[in-house]
This record gives structure tokens, sequence and C-alpha cells, in this order.
């Protein structure tokens, strides 16, 4: 469990001016930013940008955000964390002047210390921050900050703390204000889980959105329902953590009296039906990658959907003395109802939820073995000096050692091949050709269930020679350092083990009959394994 | 710490990138010198072949075919006598890399202390090449060097294909102080051709007296040519006091010609001497056993006819 978590998440919803032709239509508009650091004075956070990724994942897929109506800011700055503000503030003035209802949701996860959001080694001064806020061209702002701290914007002037379930829920149309989310009090920490892969309070407020939250049952989940179960969810989980329980706040500045729709999880034809018969207790649901997707509470009598997204999940509910799993799978379109019966028992040391954040998120090596090809992308110099070669290499990448999702890898590779040189005299001296290349690497990876991408950056040492069969020709030799580029894919296979699909585009300087700038690609596969 | 565990590396691959951008590579990875290398003769261009069957040579023999394989095996010692010098320097890449131009050394001269080798190759057009290779006290001048080999080649296509011209010239050297190794030979000049069939080599060379073998000849010329059936031919002389008689030391020219399968043909001229004029015919099988001798200066060693000698195309 990591502390000192300064998660800031801004929604701001606005509905705005009515007018006849837009009267039924609510027009959401999302600002939502994640940055894992906060400058020099503060540790790197682990979940802060995959906070991020989640809420606008369930905002666009089941809150009813266009996609060009939303925009995902993942380590930037306060510059650019304004820019898109200034945007979307530019699309809501236009959209209530063409007489739309407008909402605006600002979400921030990440560092926030001295009043201040912090965006890497930017700042973002939480004060002018909700004054903008309120100022925004909209009819309904919400702003949800995770992040430590962050309950000191609901103790400012102008917002009066609720309670959590007192809100009638109305229109949204009816709404009309600001109102302020933030995942701790102005004097706590707010608190990451590698348990759960993110903070206490946004993966229960993402739970809670995905249909957890659904106290009314009636297949849509209102901010105040989202911001209840979030409430109770993270005091509950927190309770008993070092770092002291963690308390969100909740404020709200509302011209007339509404809830506002978030989410419609009824309207969605995929996801995972607890019927009113299967047992009570808190589930969890497990992603391939092992991060926790969704938390359930299922009370007695009542049923639960839950909007996962398609995929193949395990199904936890922990007993007193044992654990209930096995999985379900959520396809495209459908929506699976969670049989008990296909559940069995299995000891705690089988528990899915191992902390698949933490095996991410914390320095790890993993090894890889496979094949490269290699060629200059210049022919006659293929041809003659240095040709296409085959070769056998090994990898090994330390991962998350100079930050989250960054690799710093290290890989060999012999090979051999056969060339003939053409001499401008005619004749040809045919010659065998073999290299080595030492490199190293610096990628970023994108985690995904069972795809991950990665880009980068290597430099290699190219040690390569050729001798000549049957003449008097001495060997010759040459090595040089290869700048170059990567990007390619790992595709998780089975437990730890992957296979890696990459490429390598390289610059090569030829240097000892004439200066040549050469560049080469290469392809390679490997099979990988975490350790 | 968090930024600089992250612009650590990047910092140090961008240095060692650019590193890598502005020349940091090494070798004698070359095409190019290959094609200098691929001028210089070899051993094999110019060395001579005839027919063995054994590294035994029989009783019943062929007089001379046995005197042509001796005197094989003395013309490829001459020619590996100063290929070996060349070989030996070839073995490294150049030194120095110029426009048409490579020089390996200078190194210092095996066996010859204080003193230090170089060769310099010259491209003077595509195809034409000169080489020289050359000695000077360890410590003077550019001016203070002197050429013992020197050559051209003019390629026709092919590696090592085309015509060259070799030259060894040692007094110069000796008169400095330097004792090139290369034995008695005073000077030597070579010709060859392996462009087509049939591959020739012209040799001459000239010997300072050996006190102690005052009789060896201190001339000599060679004639070697061959084709790609393993038909040759070799023309060389030699002196010695073969024919009885006043005179002492007679001088003779051989013209032996041979088959790929063995047979083969001598001409023996005695060009001064007691038999000055005198000519000696002989054949051999493919046992190289003789078939066929004609000399007039011997003639109970005349046997069979000449129709026993094989037909030899000329070369």
């Amino acid at each position: 469990m990591h502390c000192r978590r300064l998660i800031a998440v801004t929604l701001l919803l606005a509905a705005g001016a009515t007018r006849a032709a837009h009267a039924d239509e609510l027009r959401r508009l999302a600002v939502i930013a994640g940055n894992d650091t906060g400058g020099g004075d503060t540790r790197p956070l682990l979940y802060a940008r995959d906070d991020a990724k989640k809420v606008y994942d369930i905002l666009s897929r089941l809150g009813g955000v266009r996609p060009e109506d939303a925009t995902l800011i993942l380590d930037g700055t306060a510059h650019d964390f304004l820019a898109a503000l200034g945007e979307m503030e530019r699309r809501a003035r236009d959209a209530t002047q063409h007489g739309e209802h407008v909402a605006l949701l600002v979400y921030f996860s990440g560092h926030a210390k001295d009043g201040s959001l912090r965006l890497g080694d930017t700042q973002l001064p939480l004060e002018a921050l909700k004054n903008r806020l309120a100022q925004a061209p909209a009819d309904v702002r919400i702003g949800i900050f995770d992040s430590c701290r962050s309950g000191m914007l609901t103790r400012t002037k102008g917002a009066r703390k609720a309670p959590a379930f007192e809100i009638e829920s109305k229109s949204a149309r009816d709404a009309k204000g600001l109102v302020i989310l933030t995942s701790s009090a102005s004097d706590e920490d707010s608190q990451e889980s590698d348990l759960i892969g993110g903070s206490y309070f946004s993966h229960h407020l993402a739970s809670g959105l995905l249909g957890s939250a659904d106290r009314s049952g009636d297949g849509r989940v209102t901010l105040f329902e989202a911001y209840a179960y979030a409430y109770d969810r993270t005091v509950a989980d927190t309770a008993e953590s070092a770092a002291g329980a963690q308390h969100p706040t909740f404020s709200y500045d509302l011209a007339g009296n509404g809830d506002l729709v978030l989410t419609d999880v009824g309207g969605r034809h995929e996801g995972l039906y607890f019927p009113r018969a299967a047992p009570s207790g808190v589930y969890y649901l497990v992603d391939t990658r092992g991060f926790v997707a969704a938390e359930v509470v299922k009370n007695a009598d009542a049923d639960r959907r839950i909007a996962l997204a398609p995929g193949r999940y395990r199904v936890k509910r922990r007993l007193a003395d044992r654990l209930r799993v096995g999985e379900v799978d959520i396809s495209r379109g459908q929506l699976a109802t969670l049989d008990e019966a296909r559940l069995h028992d299995a000891p705690f040391a089988d528990d899915p939820v191992k902390g698949a954040g933490l095996n991410l998120a914390v320095t790890r090596w993993s090894l890889g073995v496979g094949g490269t090809y290699q060629s200059i992308f210049d022919a006659p110099s293929r041809e003659s000096l240095f040709p296409a070669t085959g070769m056998l290499g090994l990898e090994a990448q330390l991962h998350n050692f100079f930050r989250r999702d960054w690799i710093w890898a290290f890989d060999l590779a012999l090979g051999s091949a056969t060339g003939t040189v053409d001499l401008s005299t005619g004749g040809q001296i045919p010659f065998h050709f073999s290299e080595v290349g030492l490199g190293t690497s610096m990628l970023v990876e994108w985690p995904h269930a069972r795809l991950t991408p990665f880009v980068g950056v290597r430099l290699a040492l190219l040690l390569m020679s050729r001798t000549f069969d049957g003449s008097t020709l001495p060997e010759q030799h040459f090595s040089t350092l290869s700048p170059g580029i990567v990007g390619g894919l790992k595709l998780r296979l089975y437990g730890d083990l992957g296979l890696v699909v990459r490429g390598r585009i390289h610059y090569l300087l030829y240097n000892v009959d004439e200066n040549r700038s050469l560049g080469y690609w290469e392809l390679a596969s490997a099979v990988s394994y975490d350790l | 710490m968090t930024c600089r565990r992250t612009l650590f590396p990047l910092l140090l691959m961008i240095v060692v990138g650019l590193t890598g951008l502005t020349g940091a590579g090494c070798g004698n990875y070359s095409n190019e010198d290959l094609e200098f290398m691929s001028a210089l003769p070899e051993q094999s261009d110019l060395s001579a072949e005839v027919p063995v069957r054994s590294a035994v040579v029989l009783a019943d023999t062929a007089e001379l075919y046995r005197m042509t394989r001796n005197v094989v095996v003395i013309f490829n010692g001459v020619v590996d006598s100063f290929l070996s010098l060349i070989d030996a320097i070839r073995a490294y890449s150049p030194t120095t890399r110029l426009p048409d131009e490579r020089i390996w050394g200078p190194f210092p001269a095996q066996n010859q202390p204080g003193w230090e080798v170089r060769m310099v190759m010259v491209r003077e057009d595509l195809a034409t090449f000169t080489y020289e290779v050359d000695f000077r006290p360890i410590g003077s001048g550019d001016d203070a060097w002197i050429e013992v080999i020197g050559g051209s080649f003019a390629a026709t296509g092919g590696v090592r294909r085309g015509s060259g011209h070799l030259e060894v010239t040692t007094a110069a050297a000796r008169a400095a102080g330097l004792d090139p190794g290369l034995g008695f030979l005073d000077s030597m000049i070579a010709d060859y051709d392996n462009h087509a069939s049939p591959i020739t080599v012209n040799l001459s060379f000239t010997n300072l007296p050996n006190p102690l073998a005052p009789d060896d000849p201190t001339q000599g010329t060679y004639g070697f040519s061959t084709d790609a059936n393993g038909n040759g031919s070799l023309t060389f002389n030699f002196s010695a006091n073969s024919i009885p008689g006043p005179v002492g030391i007679d001088v003779f020219e051989v013209t032996s010609s041979w088959l790929g399968s063995g047979e083969g043909r001598s001409d023996l001229q005695v060009v001064s001497g007691d038999a000055a004029g005198a000519h000696e015919a002989q054949c051999w099988n493919r046992q190289f056993q003789v078939v066929y001798t004609d000399k007039p200066w011997s003639p109970l060693e005349d046997i069979g006819t000449p129709s026993d000698c094989p037909a030899i195309p000329s070369l």
C-alpha cells in the first residue's frame, strides 16, 4: 500500500441553459488527467495514470461523453491541463450558445502539495483552478480531485459540505452549479493500493460507475450514488491502514436541486449480471492482467448489473474460511449472468487478487531469447559490405527502474551470413560475415490485458568481421556505435511467458573507405519470461 | 530522485549516441582495400607446375623430365622468395588509406635490425595498380627509402586476373648495408599474364657469384606457360660440364612441354661448349619413362623413334 498519494479529480458537469431544440440532451465534456510525478520533492505515484485511464474509459463507454469531447492527459503539464480545459470551455460556450445543456467534468489524479496540484515539475494552484471551474461556461461543473489533502477544496468559501445521500434525484437539466469531490479530507493523505492496482478512491469510484453504486437499481449511476459508494468503500478499506482512514469529501454549490446521471449501465447490452439469488457479499472481478476491474457489493435480495468491458474475468468472493472463485467471459453485446454453481471453493493461497499492480509497478527483470533478421536499406552496401544477417539473441529487461512503464533493456545477438564483394576491376570475392551486437534500449510500454505495445530508443555496439576463403586476404573487422529506434508488441501467452515481436531502425556510420551514412532495419521475435 | 533517474539514461544515450554519430566506427572493413590487395600477385599466380605422379623420382624416369622438374622447384623457390615478402605485408590491412593509394607500414624489417619496410600501392586508373616495397634505416627521412621490389598490375577482370610486371633490385639495398634476405639474387624481372589461358610467366634473374658454389649460374631465364587442361611448357637455360671435351662448362637451353596426362618432351640445345649447336630430344610416357631419346654426343642412350613421342599442342 502506498500513502501520501495526492490524487485530485475534478469533475465539472454543467447543465446549461435550456433551449427547445436541445432541451432533452446533455452535452458532456470531460478533461481527465493523471500524473504519476509531482516534482523533485515528491515520491512518484504508481497508479495515477491508470486511474485516469480507467475513468476516461468508463466515461467514454458508459458516461455519454463523445470521444471528441473527452481529453485524456497522462503525465502532462499544468499547461497541457489548462489548454485542454480551455478547449472544453470553448466548446461548452459554443454548445450553450446553440441551446445545449452542458456538463463539464474535470478529473485529476496525481500529486498535490502546498495548495497546488502537481503535474510533473509544474504546479496548478487549487484555488485558481476552483475559481476557473466556478466560472466555466457550463451548466454543471464537476471537479473530482484524487490527491492528498484535496479536501481543502471543499473547505473553501462558497461550497457547502454535504452528507452523502441527501440529494434528491431529478432530471439532469435541473442541476446547475459546481460540485467538487475529493478523495480525502484536507488533513489526510490519499492512498494507493498495490493489491487493487490503483487508488482506493478512484478504484471505488470506478467500480461504482460500472454499476456497483446503482443503489436505486434503475440501471443508472448518479453523481451522488457514485460518491456515496466511493465514500463508504474508501473509508472501509482504509480504516485499518497504517496511514489511517481516508475520508472523501463532497461539496456542491448548486443553484437548483438535482442529480446528474454519470453512467448508464442499464443501457449497455454487455456486462455481468448478478441475479437476486446470488449470495450477498463483496465480489472482485479481476481482469487478465490481475487488476481488480470492479469491486461489487452484492446485497441480499437485490440484483446488480456491472457494465464490464468485453473480456475474461476471474470472479472472487471471500468467505470466512475460503474463497469462491471462477471465471466469466463477457462477450461484446452480451450480458453474462453470474452462476454461483460455476464458482468453486479455493484456499486463500489461490486468491486471484494478488497485487498485479505491484508486479507491474515495481522494479523487476524479464529475460528473452529469440531470433532477429537484420538488413541494410542500401542495396549495394547490403550486397557487398554488410549482408543481411540472421541472428540469435538474448535480452534482459529491467522494468520500472527509472520510472514506471519504462524499460531499460540489454541485448546480445550473434549472427553470420555470406556475401560477395564485386570488384570494380571485375571478379568477385566471396566472404563469410559474422556479427556480434550489444545493445541497450530505453523503452516505454503501455501494458494491456494481453498486448503490450512499446517504443523506445536503442544504442547498439556492432562488432562485424568477415573472412575470405582460400585467400591470403586478411580478416576485416568493423565496430561502431549505432543509435536507433525500437517499437513492438508483447503478447502474453501463459503466465509469465510472453511472445515479443519487435522492429528496429538504426543508423550506421561506415567510415573506412569513406563516410557513408547507412540505415538498417531489424525484425525480431522472442519468447520472454518475467522473473 | 525521480527526475534524476529519468534523465540519467536519456543523457547517457544521447551522449553516447552523438559519439557514435560523429565517427566512432573503426576497423579495416574495406572493399577498396580488397581492390588493392587483389592486384598483388600470389604464389599460385606465378608458380609453375609439372605433372607429378609421386614425390619420389624413380630410376627409370626420363632424364630431361627430371631436369625440368628440378628446375620448376628452383623456379618456384625464386618466385616464393620475393612473394613471401609481399604476402607478409599483405597479411595486414593498410596502415594509411589515401585516395587511390594505400600504404602498409612502415614496419620493422624482419631479421634486419635497424631497418624498416613499407609497401606503397597506387591506383593509376581504374584497372592499373603499381606497387613497391621499400626499405630504409629506422629514423631516416622519406628520401631514404630504397626500392627493392617494384611492380605493376593491369587488371582485366576477375580476382588477380590480368597482366603484371615485377622487378627486384637488390644492388642499392646491398650498397646501403641491407641484406634483403633474397640470397644471392641481384636482380630479377618477371612478367606474367593470367587473364586467359594459357597463363604465361617469364622470369629472368641475375645472381651474385656464390663463393661457395662458383659453378652456379649467375644468370637465368625461365619461360613458363600452362593452359586450363594442365598442358604446359617450360623454357630455361642452365650451365654444366655435361659434355666431355676440352671446353668444360657447357651452356644449354631447354624447352620442355607436356600434356596434363603426364606425357612430355624436352628439346635441349647446346648453346655453347664442347658440343655447341648440338641438339638432344627426349620423350616420356605417362609414367615419365623414356620412350624416345636422340642424344648425338651419346648415341648409346638413343632409344625409340620420333613417332613414339606424344603430340603436344603449342601454347
